[in-house]
């Protein structure tokens, strides 16, 4: 699903994000990309959804190389990537339903098809009692989970996130990790970037470890003990 | 690995082609809905930039409309290119018959009508309402009167000069000609159309950029959610179109308010000017607004709104990340 063939990012002025990155995703499979403030975890996601493009190496999404996507493809490519942020990137003046109805009005899907969509997305984290409320009524948690059935409302082959608890107590963390979990199980590829190591260990899954651009652990959910 | 990614492509391409008239139709409602409920959660600030707008179209209407009255009083009054010829009221119909035979073998005189004594009255009760005081009177006191129209073509000295020619003729009372104040009025209308033309696109500019100035501040009020939108896969023509609607929007209502203000003083202005009218002696009936204008006005200015969104938006969206 996702292959990293020695990629390297250099920011304009000089900072070497990333070096001779080199690993695969396989598809329904899920993983952390851990590491300190800084190591470059935030810069490999962005490259997956063509925030940011390699200096060296080939990123391979799908069969696709992303390094050949002109900027026409871009949203097209972006569908099928479901993106969840730390500080969640809700449309504050927009309800519940219109934030997760998005993505489904952008790919063209008709109205009668929207609604029920929506609804199910909001019933799989929670939400469905308030459709109708704006993001500011909703809690930290609550805004988070918005945003996620934002991510997955279209059908993502991929779901990334990037700290996506980062802002959350560690109970609301791990109902967080658990829901990411959960669309693991039904055929979705997860990637997630987090510092938090006492939560990765909890989820018994893949660990990628970046130490100042650099892959230098990947650990398989089997040696996670 | 080319061959590949070319395999993989296909179908999706020929998915998207499929679905795609259906797309089109889906985003097109949505954004039009999308940016109507934009303008309608900001009730005060769309209302001012429509008023702004409406008012500055309003304007061409209203000289518009002041023009086409002038232009009507003054035909009503006569056409320039009449001359009356009053004959003496001794004349009988016979030699009114002669004169006007005369006349019109003169090469700078097309037709020439002969009105009676009778005819005139007629004419009179009709058009100034003194029926009454002239079904009192014993006998006609008008003369007969020749309406001389004067070829076309011809120059203000030539006509000057045969109107002199016609006063000095025997049998001749009177010569009035229109000629003269009838094309200061024709110029004066001439240039206020010039001048009411080039305020409508001086205020046609004013609009678009009224427009376009509102949709410059609505989107960098809103270089977050563009951000978003980009993030979760919205092509820039999609983030772009509930701009484009929004400036026909304000287009629309605005040409409506400028339709309506012309109304209102088209309304204000019917008595007035039939009025004047009456006291200059024509008969007229007040010339309102044509149709065709009162719905190009609003369609014209949609067109105008949404340019102004277009041409804002463009820039504005290539600054995005
Ligand atoms: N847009 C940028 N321009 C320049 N340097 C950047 C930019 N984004 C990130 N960096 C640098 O690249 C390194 C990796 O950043 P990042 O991927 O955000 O790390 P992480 O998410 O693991 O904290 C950091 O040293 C950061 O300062
Ligand atoms: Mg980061």
């Amino acid at each position: 699903m996702i292959r990293f063939d020695q990629v390297g990012k250099r920011y304009e002025g000089g900072h070497e994000a990333l070096a001779d990155v080199s690993f695969g995703v396989e598809a329904g499979e899920m993983a952390f990309v851990t590491g300190h403030s800084g190591a470059g975890k935030s810069t490999l996601l962005k490259m997956l959804g063509l925030i940011e493009r390699p200096t060296h190496g080939i990123v391979m999404f799908d069969g696709q190389s992303l390094a050949q996507a002109r900027t026409g493809d871009i949203p097209r490519l972006r569908r099928r990537i479901g993106m969840v942020f730390q500080d969640h990137r809700l449309l504050m003046d927009r309800t519940a339903f219109a934030n997760v109805e998005l993505p489904l009005v952008i790919a063209g899907v008709p109205a009668a098809d929207r609604g029920k969509r929506v609804r199910a997305a909001l019933e799989k984290v929670g939400l469905l009692p308030n459709e109708k409320h704006l993001p500011s009524a909703l809690s930290t948690g609550e805004q988070q989970r918005l945003g996620i059935a934002r991510a997955i409302v279209g059908k993502p082959t991929l779901l990334i996130a990037d700290e996506p608890t980062g802002n959350l107590d560690p109970q609301l963390a791990v109902e967080i990790m658990g829901l990411f979990a959960e669309f693991q199980s039904v055929g979705t590829t997860v990637l997630i970037a987090s510092h938090d190591l006492m939560l990765i260990k909890k989820m018994r899954k893949r660990v990628v470890v970046l130490d100042h651009g650099r892959l230098v652990a990947d650990i398989p959910a089997s040696e996670i003990v | 690995m080319n061959e590949a990614v070319r395999e993989n492509r296909k179908p999706v391409t020929a998915r998207a082609r499929a679905g795609g008239f259906n797309a089109w139709r889906e985003h097109h409602g949505w954004s039009m809905a999308a940016s109507f409920r934009r303008l309608a959660s900001r009730p005060l600030g769309t209302a001012l930039t429509v008023a702004v707008m409406g008012f500055a179209m309003s304007l061409p209407l209203a000289f518009f409309l002041l023009l086409a009255n002038v232009q009507r009083i003054g035909d009503s009054l006569g056409k320039a290119d009449t001359i009356s010829v009053f004959l003496k009221g001794t004349l009988a119909a016979p030699n009114a018959q002669q004169l006007a035979d005369i006349l019109r073998e003169r090469r700078d005189i097309g037709a020439v009508e002969v009105v009676t004594p009778k005819e005139g009255l007629d004419e009179m009760a009709r058009a100034q309402g003194f029926a009454g005081a002239i079904a009192d009177l014993d006998n006609n006191p008008l003369p007969f009167v020749l309406k001389v129209h004067p070829k076309p073509g011809l120059t203000a000295d030539q006509v000057g000069k045969m109107v002199q020619e016609l006063r000095d003729m025997g049998g001749v009372d009177m010569v009035q000609d229109n000629g003269g104040w009838r094309a200061r009025l024709d110029a004066l209308v001439g240039v206020g159309t010039r001048a009411v033309t080039v305020l409508a696109v001086l205020l046609g500019i004013a609009a678009l950029l009224v427009v376009g100035n509102t949709i410059r501040v609505d989107i960098q009020g809103r270089a977050a959610e563009i951000g978003v939108l980009l993030l979760i896969g919205a092509s820039r023509p999609f983030i772009r179109r509930p701009y484009l609607y929004a400036g026909l929007w304000y287009g629309l209502f605005a040409g409506i308010l400028a339709v309506v203000l012309a109304l209102g003083l088209q309304a204000a202005l019917a008595g007035p000017v039939a009025r004047l009218a009456d006291a200059y002696g024509g008969s007229m009936d007040f010339g309102g607004l044509p149709a065709w204008l009162l719905l190009a006005v609003p369609l014209l200015s949609a067109f105008l709104g949404w340019l102004g969104a277009r041409l804002v938006s463009a820039r504005q969206l290539r600054k995005a990340p």
